[in-house]
């Protein structure tokens, strides 16, 4: 399922980037400039989201721990 | 072409920082002050060091510094001689895995230093002590902030995109590193690939998409792609992405026509025995120092050298056999062999500008010993070569032989002769002595025990 989402993201953004400016020049390096930017980009935005989600629930694993023990001392 | 005494490496020429040269035995690395900056942070930094602490980069030491700036070299290097040069389009599919990981190693180590490689082609790469090594010091540059990887195209076609045709289409398709130079081009290789790899994140970006957004760039220079920002975070997960790819890759073939070979063949415990007792008294007389084990299936009598510390060349046709070979390298840590998928009948062709920069199979030689053991007759038989041509080859290669004659009876080659016409009149062990006596002086002969077969151990007429 997360391979499929990537995989359409990566066609939308590929779409998505398409070129302002043309000058009459070769530069068989730009495409590859390109792509790297599509892929950096959602690669980059995945590693954050997954981080992101991997301290937020260490931080709501925590707060459930501090609650129960709470709880336990109180009884 | 020499200057100063020094042979300079005819394929190093494309690198205005420096080059590499020969003076006597020992190989050298001219480092130019144009790459001053550079080649300085490689050492502050500490990345020269980790590189060659973790033995992924070759020991440089420093022969001659010039403090001044009037002469064009900077640093003189020496660093030790890689015992044979192999390239990408003889490697096995592992040798190439392990070769493509190495150098995304380097660059994550290098991103940690604050470099990167501004180079990725397959030919930074050699084999020494069993496993790959990055040659090539003067790859290094410092890390531009949040520029995107220069050498990623570069990659892709010498490491991905090769990598994946043998996975997924044909285990000998790096032979076309011989005919692209640069590495695959991304749309042959994305033409190639079955359609199913659209499915595949790593291929559908580094490969389809890849190809696509080169074509629709072609003839554009962009201002606003190329003042785009790639951060490291984002170039770091690209380099992971790669190895995460690579890692998964597999080749499928696993039978091929030789892969079983010593399983299934006409050589009984005992004859087996003798045939290495007889290996070993010829290599103890012609005592070499490099031993070119040709159609070594996969390395079961190159070791009868190798495990003497001699360094062994073993190649064959069939890349099972030589993968073979590989793994039980890899698992066993062995240093002194290098196995090579080689056709003797097409070999490597001297390649590059001015037919200089990769060199033929025959420019790397010759040997000390050349082992030609079960060959002949797929040599005579099923590529009709004469003797006389058979030893005319060995002759350039090598100047010792130990060559193994295999009768007409014997039914290996009652197999080749069952499905065309037998021509080959020729073909007798008295012919067989009488050609190669016009190249070579045959030193001794023994029967193989319980085989029709015959090993001869000659030594070559040229001084």
């Amino acid at each position: 399922m997360c391979s499929m989402i990537k995989i359409v993201l990566a066609v939308i953004f590929y779409l998505a980037v398409i070129p302002k400016n043309a000058y009459g020049y070769l530069d068989p390096g730009t495409g590859s400039y390109a792509i790297q930017i599509i892929i950096g980009f959602l690669l980059g935005g995945l590693y954050v989201g997954r981080k992101a989600i991997g301290q937020a629930m260490s931080y709501f694993t925590k707060m459930f721990s501090r609650h129960n023990d709470d709880d336990e001392k109180q009884s | 072409m020499t200057k100063n005494n020094r042979k300079i490496e005819p394929s190093s020429f494309r690198d205005p920082n420096g080059y590499v040269f020969y003076k006597g035995n020992d190989v050298f690395r001219q480092v130019n002050y144009s790459y001053k900056n550079n080649f300085d942070y490689l050492y502050k930094s500490g990345l020269y060091k980790a590189l060659v602490q973790k033995h992924y980069l070759i020991p440089h030491s420093r022969v001659y510094q010039d403090r001044s700036s009037h002469n064009k070299s900077y640093v003189i290097l020496k660093t030790k001689k890689i015992p044979f040069i192999s390239y990408p389009y003889e490697w096995t599919f592992d040798q190439l895995k392990d070769a493509a990981l190495l150098t995304l190693e380097i660059q994550e180590v290098a991103l940690q230093y604050g470099m990167s490689l501004k180079d990725a082609t397959s030919y930074n790469i050699q084999f020494l002590n069993g496993k790959p090594v990055f040659i090539d010091i003067l790859s290094f540059e410092i890390y531009k902030k949040d520029k995107p990887w220069i050498a990623y195209r570069q990659f892709c076609q010498h490491f991905f995109g090769p990598l994946l045709l043998m996975s997924w289409v044909d285990i000998n398709l790096n032979k076309f590193l011989r005919i692209y130079i640069d590495g695959i081009p991304l749309n042959l290789v994305s033409t190639m690939l079955p359609k199913k790899t659209y499915l595949q994140f790593s291929v559908l970006t580094h490969i389809h998409l890849h190809a696509l957004k080169q074509k629709q760039l072609a003839n554009r220079q962009n201002e606003y792609i190329n003042s785009s920002i790639l951060s490291k975070t984002a170039l770091t997960s690209i380099i992971d992405n790669l190895k995460t790819a690579i890692i998964n890759l597999h080749h499928n073939k696993n039978d091929t026509e030789w892969g079983d070979y010593y399983t299934f063949t006409n050589y009984s415990n005992k004859a087996f025995k003798n045939k290495e007792m007889i290996i070993n008294k010829y290599i103890e007389i012609s005592k070499p120092n490099l031993v070119w084990d040709i159609g070594a299936n996969s390395g079961l009598f190159s070791r009868i050298a190798s495990q003497k510390n001699i360094f062994t060349v073993a190649s064959d046709i069939d890349p099972i056999a030589v993968e073979r070979n590989y793994t039980q390298i890899k698992k066993m840590n062995e240093t002194n062999i290098l196995p090579l998928v080689i056709d003797l009948v097409n070999p490597s062709p001297a390649l590059g500008w001015s037919n200089t920069e990769r060199r033929s199979l025959i420019q790397r030689g010759p040997a000390d010993l050349v082992m030609a053991l079960a060959l002949i007759h797929h040599l005579s038989i099923s590529n009709n070569l004469p003797f006389e041509k058979v030893a005319d080859f060995c002759q350039k290669i090598g100047k010792y032989l130990i060559i193994e004659f295999i009768p007409k009876n014997d039914s290996q080659v009652q197999k080749l002769l069952k499905t065309r016409e037998d021509i080959f009149d020729n073909y007798s062990q008295l012919n067989f002595e009488k050609s190669f006596s016009k190249k070579f002086k045959i030193i001794t002969k023994d029967s193989i025990h319980g085989s029709s077969r015959i090993c001869y151990l000659m030594k070559s007429l040229k001084k």
